[in-house]
């Protein structure tokens, strides 16, 4: 079966849309109060639900103690975002739940009791949000922790009422080059909407991949705390849009671009050693020229799929084999070289 | 226009006091508006730049002081030495680490935990999505003392609405068997 990123193309701008719900079950105390025994109990009740999910949605589902896992896969499953970090580092047990298509994971026992988290391609918050709501009426069998006035009552009230965050994973080049990121960030303030950086700190993106995220979960409804969100990436896509005009229209503009993209071309096709970050900046400014026109990739281009692809756990699995860090920037390198056989330049 | 009191120095303050139900206006000038009235105790005219800013933050703290800053000190400082009886968390561990320690903390906490509430999410009350069999009856948090929680009746018609609105006709016709008795029962209590 497809991965949920594998059944669309990906588009320029808005990568993924993803919605967490938090949720508690009630009699319990919060995880971080839960006694030795309860751990386990509400891990194995939870997991006993994931029959139900199959037959609800027609798919396989897998679920495990997420503590029997081996290091590198639980590494494996947080960089591609199926699991958080808290979740690997938590001693007591934890439990994940995941659909075959990937686009559904829930966390037991992370900051909650339940973190239900599904994905979709592009900007498409509604199925996302409306996947992961089908999936909380089933789990709602274990009975929620629920307030008529707070909502839904979670571990940090900054998540109490709707327990709902939603996100989109947006490619930002243009608004990055031109330095406008820090007044994108400040203008999105106002709708309680935060920008964050992937795989960088704050606002920082090592490959102009950044999450923007609802910031309240209480005092509006689901379809309103969506709507906002939508309203704000409409404004993000037509900033990027309009930077990416004017980078190309500017004196030298094009030729700047140009050039920072064939650099990285030639980097990805005859280096010998890639570290993590620098290959998937390079492959970023590979996909930004993509966009614009510059180069052909020969097949379905996916700044995400390599995104995962090419960290150090999923890069050992891809290969088969525990490999050091030498080892893996050797072996980046020539994923890499491969890769760009595909690429066909213009002129 | 010259000074109400001295009627030698220009008026440069309009300035309006009620007591005990009488409202009294005057024009004065800065220094027996200093003198003369319980402006004196607050605003600093004498040699002073005079600042409207000034003059309006003084006049709050006179007209609506104490009882509402002592409330919030002691709500502050009995919320420092909250425990929820539930789980053994304190409020105090609580604003170290941002986490609660069960559900019951939310209602434990009460007054200081609502004030956090809302400043971190601008909100107090949840408006969206409710477990499918969640019954309108049962209530965790009341907080009636400050005047937005509605009462048991007018819940369950908002809730009735609610459930109309999106066509949830079993819900609906559970609250409104609810509805019903409830108002059987206060008609029975007004009539004893």
């Amino acid at each position: 079966m497809n991965k949920w990123y594998e059944n669309k193309p990906e588009e320029p701008i808005v990568i993924a849309s993803r919605v967490q719900l938090r949720r508690n079950v009630e009699n319990y105390h919060f995880v971080g109060k839960m006694g030795e025994g309860e751990y386990e109990a509400l891990a194995l009740r939870a997991r006993a639900l994931s029959a139900g999910l199959e037959e609800k949605e027609q798919m396989k589902y897998y679920s495990c103690s997420t503590g029997k896992l081996s290091p590198l896969e639980r590494q494996a499953l947080e960089e591609a975002g199926i699991i958080s970090n808290l979740l690997t580092k938590r001693r007591h047990e934890t439990a994940l739940i995941l659909s075959e298509d990937e686009g559904v994971s829930i966390m037991v026992n992370e900051e909650d009791h339940i973190c239900i988290q599904t994905s979709a391609r592009g900007a498409d918050l509604n199925s996302a949000y409306y996947r992961a709501a089908g999936i909380d009426n089933c789990f709602e069998e274990l009975g929620y922790a629920y307030d008529e006035r707070y909502g839904y009552l979670t571990a940090s009230p900054q998540n109490a009422g709707t327990g709902l965050h939603t996100e989109y994973l947006v490619f930002l080049p243009a608004i990055t080059m031109v330095g406008k990121l820090a007044k994108l960030s400040e203008e999105i303030g106002k709708y309680n909407i935060i920008i964050r950086g992937v795989l960088g700190e704050g606002t920082k993106s090592e490959a102009f991949l950044y999450r923007i995220i609802n910031q309240k979960t209480l005092g509006s409804t689901e379809e309103e705390i969506i709507g906002n969100t939508e309203q704000v990436l409409k404004k993000i896509v037509e900033q990027e849009l309009r930077y990416r005009k004017l980078l190309c229209e500017g004196e030298g503009g094009e030729e700047e671009v140009a050039d920072k993209v064939y650099r990285s071309y030639g980097i990805l096709r005859y280096a010998k050693k890639l570290a993590s970050s620098d290959a998937l900046m390079l492959f970023s400014q590979l996909k930004f020229g993509c966009d614009l026109g510059m180069i052909l990739f020969g097949q379905e281009l996916s700044l995400y799929e390599q995104f995962i692809r090419i960290r150090p756990a999923n890069l050992q699995k891809l290969c088969g084999k525990n490999m050091n860090e030498a080892q893996q920037e050797r072996y980046r390198a020539e994923y890499f070289n491969r890769l760009m056989n595909v690429v066909g330049l213009k002129d | 226009m010259l000074c109400g009191i001295c009627k030698a120095r220009e008026a440069t303050v309009f300035y309006t006091e009620i007591m005990n139900g009488t409202k009294k206006e005057q024009y004065l000038c800065e220094e027996c508006a200093a003198k003369s009235t319980s402006l004196r105790l607050k605003t600093p005219f004498g040699g002073k730049e005079f600042s409207l800013g000034g003059l309006i933050s003084s006049l709050l703290e006179e007209a609506m002081p104490k009882e509402e800053n002592e409330e919030e000190m002691q709500t502050a400082q009995v919320g420092k030495d909250m425990v929820c009886p539930e789980c053994g968390m304190s409020y105090a561990k609580f604003k170290e680490e941002g986490v609660l320690g069960c559900p019951s903390c939310y209602q434990k906490f009460g007054r200081a935990l609502l004030r956090d509430i809302r400043s971190l999410q601008g909100a107090d009350t949840h408006t969206g999505k409710h477990p499918l069999h969640f019954s309108a009856g049962k209530m965790t948090t009341h907080m009636p003392e400050d005047g937005l929680s509605l009462d048991g009746i007018q819940k369950l018609s908002l809730m009735l609405e609610q459930a109309l609105e999106r066509e949830d006709y079993d819900l609906a016709a559970r609250l409104r068997d609810e509805l019903r008795a409830q108002k059987g029962w206060e008609a029975e209590c007004t009539h004893e």
